[in-house]
């Protein structure tokens, strides 16, 4: 019998567990309907849109270490009202929920940005953790009264699922994501990219044009999965699982730590075969079901913990 | 690519040729073995200038020629580089030129694409295939590679807007002409993208495969950023590309659209 993937999350129904990771594919429409396509995707969550353009960083903006990547692209994308346009026209287009992710550096912009995109979406994902962006992301996504502050301001003009998007670079995440949850968001995503920095040893520079960044890839499971752990034993919504998932065994892992979905990024990058891991990832998923006899996914989640 | 390595390759500027007045080709010393395919690019660090991929115009794996037009910022500074001075190289990057089609190859290069070229022109010619190399520019103050590719032998037609030298006309008009009088199986193509786009619409009304190289605001370099996709199709340049055939891209973005800095969609203007 084939077991049943599918996972109700925050009010959304999905196909498939496996979700396409914010910040990764851009804000190409062609791109995002292209991997809405593959049948092991259940929901898709865009590039984070913020309220003003931002042409983002000079390059180099993104190197791979081999064990991860190092990226601080500045959130390039055309603003919110700009994006408004494509999101709309995709949307017609693509059959799985669309998440919106959304980088307001304040409550005003939360709230307008919201109202703004809220016909043109299926949810929405607040990016309060890019560790390498003055005045957005972690600057305010490591201040919990902040967290809360905009949360609330995200939630009082959407009905929609609303996911935040957390930093492991914080003394405790389950204090921002608590912040979070009593504001009223629905769920927890971690993590983000853990900040970072490389220096070419011949160059004697710092790498990246804006010197710091945000590590992702395989080198940052191990925390992702940390985090979802602690934050499964305190909270009571779901959490979407982010980190370095590269295969069916790494996302299990995020799975059996209490993830109820799982989002993938940075394995997407590098080849036109990289568009495949999601099947590859599903497929692994499902035989791991039945060699363990569970019927379906949602019998997976948080089993690591003993309780 | 599992040789690839995770860190800049360093090379110093063995000397800088002046093209034309917009065009300089840098000759530079690789500080370690780096294995091009002919239509992959590489992305070129100088730090506090910037980054630009940049497809070799000559490649023995010890020393690179770099083609550049200074376009930007980071071109025009990587275009003044001195004898001694250093740059940082990460890649290659892409698929590069499939040569493994049988026929005969037609080449057309516009601008710095003829440079582009010339590395697909010397593995043809390696593999003991016939080639003909088409190269085109304003007028004879830009052409660009046109004493190199005599100089390696290849059988080259000149076009020039202005008809100073050659044939009087557009590459495409020449293209035409060209193609009117003997077969080839198959064309590459690299120059200003409206220049590719009428070469590769072309190309399929007469049944020739024809290979584009397209050049947009490439951010990453290894497909994850989206800021060099083409719509709707959702091709990274990057990784998909930069090389497609043209059959695959037509009626897309191609000689139409591209991203700009911030991710929006603007118009190709070249």
């Amino acid at each position: 019998m084939h077991p049943d993937m599918k996972v109700e999350l925050a009010g959304l129904v999905l196909r498939s567990p496996i979700m396409v990771a914010s910040g990764v594919l851009g804000s190409s429409t062609g791109l995002i309907k292209r991997v809405s396509e593959n049948p092991s995707v259940g929901a898709v969550v865009t590039k984070t849109v913020t309220y003003n353009p931002r042409n983002g960083y000079e390059n180099p903006t993104a190197i791979d270490l081999g064990f991860g990547f190092l990226n601080a692209m500045g959130l390039p994308n055309p603003g919110y009202l700009d994006y408004k346009n494509e999101l709309a026209e995709l949307r017609d287009k693509i059959e799985i929920p669309l998440i919106v992710s959304i980088g307001p550096s304040n409550s005003e912009e939360a709230s307008e940005m919201v109202k703004a995109l809220n016909e043109v979406s299926d949810g929405f994902e607040l990016n309060l953790s890019c560790p390498h962006t003055e005045k957005l992301g972690l600057e305010v996504g490591s201040d919990p009264e902040k967290v809360r502050r905009i949360t609330a301001s995200a939630r009082k003009y959407t009905s929609k699922p609303l996911f935040i998007k957390v930093s492991p670079n914080v003394t405790s995440v389950v204090e921002i994501a608590r912040a979070a949850v009593e504001a009223g968001a629905d769920a927890i995503t971690a993590i983000n990219t853990l900040k970072s920095m490389a220096i070419d040893v011949n160059a004697m520079k710092p790498v990246l044009s804006n010197v710091y960044g945000g590590l992702s890839g395989r080198a940052i499971r191990p925390v992702g999965v940390r985090i979802v752990y602690e934050l499964y034993e305190t909270l009571r919504v779901p959490i979407v699982g982010c980190g370095g998932i590269y295969d069916w065994r790494d996302a299990v892992e995020f799975i059996l730590a209490g993830a109820s979905a799982i989002q993938v990024g940075s394995a997407i990058a590098c080849s036109r075969s990289g568009l495949n891991i999601f099947g590859e990832i599903e497929k692994g998923i499902v035989e791991y079901l039945v060699a363990k006899g569970l019927s379906n996914i949602r019998g997976l989640v948080g089993l690591a913990h003993t309780s | 690519m599992s040789s690839k390595t995770h860190y800049y390759v360093e090379a110093e500027v063995v000397s800088n040729i002046i093209e034309t007045s917009r065009v300089n080709t840098l000759v530079l010393k690789l500080g370690q073995h780096m294995e091009v395919k002919p239509g992959q690019f590489l992305m070129v660090w100088r730090p506090g200038d910037g980054e630009i991929p940049i497809t070799p115009s000559l490649t023995n794996g010890e020393t690179i020629c770099l083609t550049i037009e200074r376009v930007g910022l980071t071109s025009s500074r990587l275009a003044s580089l001195k004898a001694g001075e250093r740059v940082f190289l990460r890649g290659p990057y892409g698929n590069g030129f499939n040569l493994e089609y049988p026929g005969k190859y037609l080449l057309v290069g516009g601008g710095t694409g003829a440079a582009s070229l010339t590395p697909a022109y010397l593995k043809l010619v390696e593999k003991g295939v016939q080639t003909l190399f088409l190269v085109g520019g304003r007028n004879r103050d830009n052409l660009v590679y046109v004493n190199k590719l005599r100089e390696l032998n290849a059988n080259i037609r000149i076009a020039t807007d202005d008809g100073s030298v050659g044939f009087h006309g557009t590459l495409p008009e020449f293209f035409k002409k060209i193609i009117a009088e003997s077969f080839f199986e198959n064309v590459l193509t690299i120059g200003p993208e409206k220049m590719m786009v009428k070469i590769a619409e072309e190309c399929h009304r007469n049944g020739i495969r024809c290979q584009v190289s397209l050049v947009r605001i490439v951010k990453c370099g290894i497909g994850f950023c989206g800021s060099c996709v083409l719509d709707p199709v959702g091709l990274r340049v990057c990784v998909d590309g930069p090389v497609f055939n043209a059959e695959e891209i037509l009626g897309t973005d191609f000689g139409a659209y591209m991203r700009d800095e911030a991710g929006r969609r603007v118009e190709v203007t070249l």
